[in-house]
């Protein structure tokens, strides 16, 4: 199957100083009606590329990262791929449906109510009356407004806005989704839910390009990063790799990325919060990824504020990028294990001796749960690979083995029908 | 082109009625704002004649029905040009940041003519019964010369839109040529046969359809027919290059707001 997005040498000029670009844009459409064209790729005075020479691919369910410093051209680009204007040069192709997360709301009008504006902001977004009458309880439901909903807009708290804003816009089920800096928005219940929305939809096999700043965000979300430094591409790796790539072009090195999961907030809600998920290997040390057939632990470190008993922690473990049922789905109640949790920080470890799973990219939810079912905390999902270790050839699974040869034992070791 | 525009009927109509509801929600007065300003222009020439001012002559219909009727028609050809260039500004920011079917707007603007329209109607038959003024028969045809008058309007506000959004310029220009090209057409005095006034009349294209149409209502003359006619014929061409020029010039505007 084609990607869904093809990016090829993509460039866009911009000029920095404004009366000159406003005369540059009459230019340019004057040329445009001439049937000119921009082939001729010249910078003109005070012109810079917003983007120069850019090309991927972004394949179905692949979720990937422009990573890149403020006036990197990353907003640029999607703004392009959205089809807000063409490049100047190269070639951009969409397949499929595709909607961007990049103004919450447009079309807001402050003073129709809730209720008039979901309406225009569905249609702005391209959704039909009866598609949004169907979905109209989800939509107010999602955004927690209820009672608000028939009131003006200009009553609403920017909060509100929001997620009012994000409701509407994430019932659209595309192919292909932009998000340009919109997932910081809101408190971290709130936020919490918009990324479980957007697992939804990755499980469901939209493929992402997300614009953000926050690492964690990003090594939630992402399998692949594309840096860009001065609109060029300057990576165009796995997440991890790229985000260290990036560290070297903001010159701040050697910092460990990490996943951060839950706000502080969440604590006060429940008493205890995930803080941090890791791996090691059996003897304790860190590990960026465990290998195949060798025994490691994942680590899930939290942070409670007061002890809980009849503590079970479950792990289900997909393979990224597909919409598959689980590989292991594991929880530690239904093995009997209940366990206590001090108060204070602890490290809860899933020990998998060994490592059953092969070489590649995975993505783990992983939910603290106290009996009977209530959930204290959880990741929606946690990216992490799978290194090489023992061959599996084309085994789905690694498998403990042993390969022997015994001499043949006599008739009489047989059992016989007898002894039955 | 033709799909866009079907596709983007539902929108248009979305943002239609936001804008028809939202306009006047913070108001008191409500619609009463859509046909102040041609009652105001209507009241100050009034005025002015009344207290011999100034001198006008109407020919044999009575100056008040001739002023009320042609200064509604005038205000229907500047909220032609004015309504598209409003409704694309506004809505700069959605431009710059959702791709939407952008046919919507232009719909949506003619939608608010022809909406502002039919309240000045309402208000033009008032008056007409206030003044005890009867239409003569051939009337109804006027409602093509108001069809004409609109699409001139709206071609010349389609083009000057993205320029609009590029230069803030035509906004502040708008409000002071079409103050000045009032007075060039004969919206509150009748049609000159001679002097430069005569010329002047000639030459704008607004003045020989305002004629007309007014003519079809007050009088059934037809003198400015055949010139309406081929004002007509190049105001459909001008629509047509104005649909082409919004389509390849609002990307490029676009793209030089969000830089």
């Amino acid at each position: 199957m084609k990607p869904v997005l093809t990016v090829s040498a993509v460039h866009k000029r911009f000029c920095l100083n404004l009366k000159r670009s406003l005369w540059y844009g009459v230019k340019d459409i004057a040329s445009d009606m001439l049937g000119r064209g921009q082939a001729h790729l010249r910078l003109r005075q005070d012109e810079f590329y917003a983007t120069n020479n850019v090309s991927f691919d972004v394949e179905r369910g692949e979720s990937v990262a422009l990573i890149g410093r403020n006036g990197a051209g990353k907003s640029t680009l999607l703004k392009m791929i959205n089809g807000l204007y063409p490049p100047d040069s190269g070639s951009i192709a969409v397949r499929g449906r595709i909607a961007a997360l990049i103004e919450l709301g447009a079309g807001f009008n402050p003073l129709l109510t809730g209720r008039e504006n979901i309406y225009i902001n569905a249609a702005v977004l391209g959704m039909n009356k009866t598609e949004v009458n169907r979905r109209l309880d989800d939509i107010v439901d999602f955004a927690e407004l209820d009672s608000f909903i028939d009131m003006p807009l200009k009553s609403y708290s920017s909060g509100m806005k929001v997620r009012l804003g994000f409701a509407v816009a994430s019932q659209l089920e595309p192919e292909l989704l932009l998000i340009d800096e919109v997932l910081a928005v809101g408190d971290a219940s709130f936020r919490a839910k918009c990324h479980r929305r957007l697992s939804t939809l990755r499980n469901n096999g939209t493929a992402f390009l997300l614009v953000s700043h926050n690492h964690h965000t990003l090594l939630a979300t992402c399998s692949r990063g594309i840096v860009l430094n001065k609109g060029q591409t300057i990576a165009d790796d796995e997440i991890t790799a790229a985000l260290h790539a990036y560290d070297k072009t903001i010159g701040n090195e050697g910092e460990e990325v990490r996943l951060m999961t839950s706000q502080r907030g969440d604590i006060d809600k429940t008493g205890l919060c995930i803080t941090d998920v890791y791996f090691r290997d059996l003897e304790g040390q860190r590990i960026r990824e465990p290998q195949t057939g060798h025994g490691s632990h994942l680590c899930v470190r939290v942070s409670a504020a007061r002890e809980f008993n009849d503590v079970s922690m479950a792990v289900i473990i997909r393979q990224a990028m597909t919409s598959a049922s689980p590989l292991l789905a594991l929880t530690s109640g239904l093995d009997q294990c209940w366990q206590r949790i001090p108060a204070g920080e602890s490290e809860l470890r899933l020990t998998m001796k060994p490592t059953p799973v092969t070489p590649g990219k995975y993505v783990a939810k992983i939910s603290i749960s106290k009996k009977p079912m209530f959930i204290l905390d959880g990741v929606e999902t946690y990216q992490f690979g799978v290194d090489t270790g023992r061959p599996t050839g084309d085994s789905q699974f690694y498998c403990e083995r042993q390969w022997q040869v015994l001499p043949v034992a006599t008739e009489f070791d047989q059992p016989t029908a007898t002894e039955i | 082109m033709a799909r866009d525009l079907l596709a983007s009927r539902e929108l248009s109509a979305r943002l239609l009625v936001r804008n028809l509801s939202a306009r006047y929600r913070q108001t008191l007065l409500g619609y009463f704002w859509a046909v102040f300003p041609p009652l105001a222009t209507t009241g100050v020439w009034l005025f002015l004649t009344r207290q011999k001012v100034v001198h006008v002559d109407s020919g044999q219909v009575p100056y008040p029905v001739f002023l009320v009727t042609g200064t509604i028609l005038w205000q229907t050809f500047v909220d032609a040009i004015q309504i598209p260039i409003r409704v694309i500004s506004e809505s700069r920011q959605m431009l710059a940041k959702i791709n939407f079917p952008r046919e919507s707007l232009v719909i949506t603007a003619a939608g608010e003519c022809v909406f502002n329209f039919l309240i000045r109607l309402f208000i033009l038959a008032s008056a007409y019964l206030y003044l005890g003024f009867v239409p003569v028969t051939s009337w109804p045809l006027a409602f093509t010369g108001v069809a004409a008058i609109m699409a001139l309007g709206m071609a010349i506000g389609l083009m000057l839109s993205p320029f609009a959004l590029l230069y803030q310029d035509i906004t502040h220009g708008l409000v002071f040529i079409t103050q000045i090209w009032m007075y060039a057409t004969p919206v509150i005095y009748a049609a000159k046969t001679t002097g430069t006034i005569s010329l002047i009349n000639t030459i704008n294209p607004v003045s020989p359809v305002l004629t007309q149409t007014r003519d079809w209502i007050l009088t059934g003359h037809t003198t400015h027919l055949f010139a309406s006619t081929v004002v007509f014929g190049i105001t459909l061409i001008a629509l047509a290059v104005g649909f082409v020029l919004y389509r390849i010039a609002l990307p490029r505007a676009i793209e030089r707001l969000s830089s």
